[in-house]
């Protein structure tokens, strides 16, 4: 499980508007954050630009998380990274050239350290449930996650019907949501 | 409708649940389920569920370094906006011309500090001359979804202190920006209290420095008032053990 007390305090920080606890969160996930907008923008740039206005959004909002949610601090900073970078692909588009050769060879996060050991296990144990999914359903929810695509543009695009395309997003995230439940929320 | 014809119906709805959890919805079809959600018990524990998957997808990307320059940018963005903040909490700071003036929600002294334990009379009655004298200074905000800010009232022991109380709405959060608090005593800090309607106060933060802003989630809606009191360092106390020496009420939006 990602380091919850730790996470926790840094929040609170963040609430005081401590500019080092911010800093403490991105030192913490600023990686993660770039490699989820970078997914989906394709360009380092824009993603930066994604994973700043998320940053800022948390320094400016941290008063509103609520704790007694059932994911923790990294799940709402990741989503709001996602909500950014996915707002920017609508406006900018995404880029296509030499940076889809870079993504084949993206930077890995630093050397593991005790803290960072439990943030991995359940990094791993995410991307094997989704490896595990039968491959047509995981290409849907990657599409319609990581490059925002309607499920109607996701039909089009591999040509199998609008209800099909349904049928898999939904299929995928209950067992996706099944093989997560046996351990601690990410 | 035929009962055959109201479960394909709701068949229908439920296969959207997951392209609605991923956000792969068109706007036409998100509205007619948000409708549908809204009395459906069973499809909101399933979306309950797939939502839990879609929090997980992003850890499944690789990791990847951004420049060092983005680091510096957010640092100063985060400094900057800070500034801006206890900047427009000054009570010198250029401003709007004041809004209309609204009094304190009248409320006998004694009722209101009943239960703080603190015993020195002088003290009661600065809180009580304060609250009945009260006059408060309300300057609107520049800009929308900003805050609104009230004057901090010094008590006679912190005779030279002066500040602000800025309800930020849209953050959830009070900011208090005080300037020349009396001196702490050896291994003192200044602590933080949020009171409630009846007076009771909560401990919310500690700071050493007398001139400061500290910012404190709160809701105007259960938070009435801050108060800085004196108290062992440096962790502070649970309850008050020092005299007030700045209060203002939090004010609502």
């Amino acid at each position: 499980m990602a380091s919850e007390p730790d996470d926790a305090a840094l929040l609170q920080g963040i609430v005081r508007q401590e500019p080092a606890a911010l800093m403490a969160l991105y030192d913490r996930y600023g990686r993660l954050a770039f490699g989820l907008a970078y997914r989906t923008l394709g360009d380092a740039g824009i993603a930066e630009e994604a994973v700043q206005d998320a940053f800022m959004l948390v320094w400016r909002r941290a008063g509103t998380f609520d704790p007694s949610r059932g994911s923790g601090v990294r799940a709402w900073l990741l989503t709001i990274v996602h909500h950014k970078a996915i707002d920017l692909r609508r406006r900018h588009g995404r880029a296509t050239t030499m940076d889809d050769i870079d993504q084949a060879e993206s930077v890995l996060a630093a050397p593991d350290v005790w803290q960072a050991v439990g943030q991995h296990l359940d990094r791993d144990r995410v991307r094997a449930a989704v490896a595990a999914l039968p491959n047509e359903q995981q290409q849907a929810i990657e599409l319609a996650y990581f490059d925002g695509l309607s499920h109607r543009e996701i039909a089009e695009r591999t040509g199998a019907p609008l209800g099909t395309i349904k049928g898999r997003m939904r299929l995928g995230l209950r067992k996706l949501a099944e093989a997560l439940a046996d351990g601690p929320a990410p | 409708m035929e009962p055959k014809r109201l479960d394909q119906a709701h068949e229908d709805l439920r296969e959207l649940l997951g392209a609605y959890a991923l956000g792969a919805l068109e706007p036409g079809e998100r509205a007619a389920l948000e409708r549908h959600l809204a009395g459906c018990p069973s499809c909101r524990a399933e979306l309950g569920e797939l939502r839990r998957a879609v929090v997980a997808l992003p850890l499944i990307v690789e990791e990847r370094e951004p420049s060092l320059a983005l680091r510096a940018r957010l640092e100063a963005a985060a400094r900057r906006d800070l500034a801006d903040a206890a900047h427009r909490g000054q009570p010198d700071a250029p401003a709007a011309p004041p809004a209309e003036i609204r009094p304190f929600p009248a409320v006998p002294a004694s009722r209101r500090w009943l239960g703080l334990g603190w015993a020195a009379a002088a003290v009661l009655l600065v809180v009580s001359a304060g609250l009945l004298l009260w006059n408060l200074q309300l300057r609107q905000s520049a800009g929308p979804g900003r805050g609104v800010t009230v004057a901090l009232q010094a008590a006679t022991a912190a005779a030279g202190a002066n500040g602000a109380v800025t309800y930020l709405p849209d953050r959830g959060v009070v900011l208090l920006a005080v300037h020349d608090l009396p001196p702490l005593a050896p291994q003192h800090v200044y602590q933080v209290w949020l009171i409630d309607a009846a007076g009771k106060p909560v401990p919310a933060g500690t700071f050493d420095r007398s001139t400061a802003t500290h910012a404190v989630a709160a809701d105007p809606r259960t938070d009435r008032a801050i108060a800085i009191t004196a108290e062992p360092g440096p962790l502070g106390s649970p309850q008050p053990t020092g005299a007030i020496l700045a209060q203002a009420p939090i004010p609502s939006a």
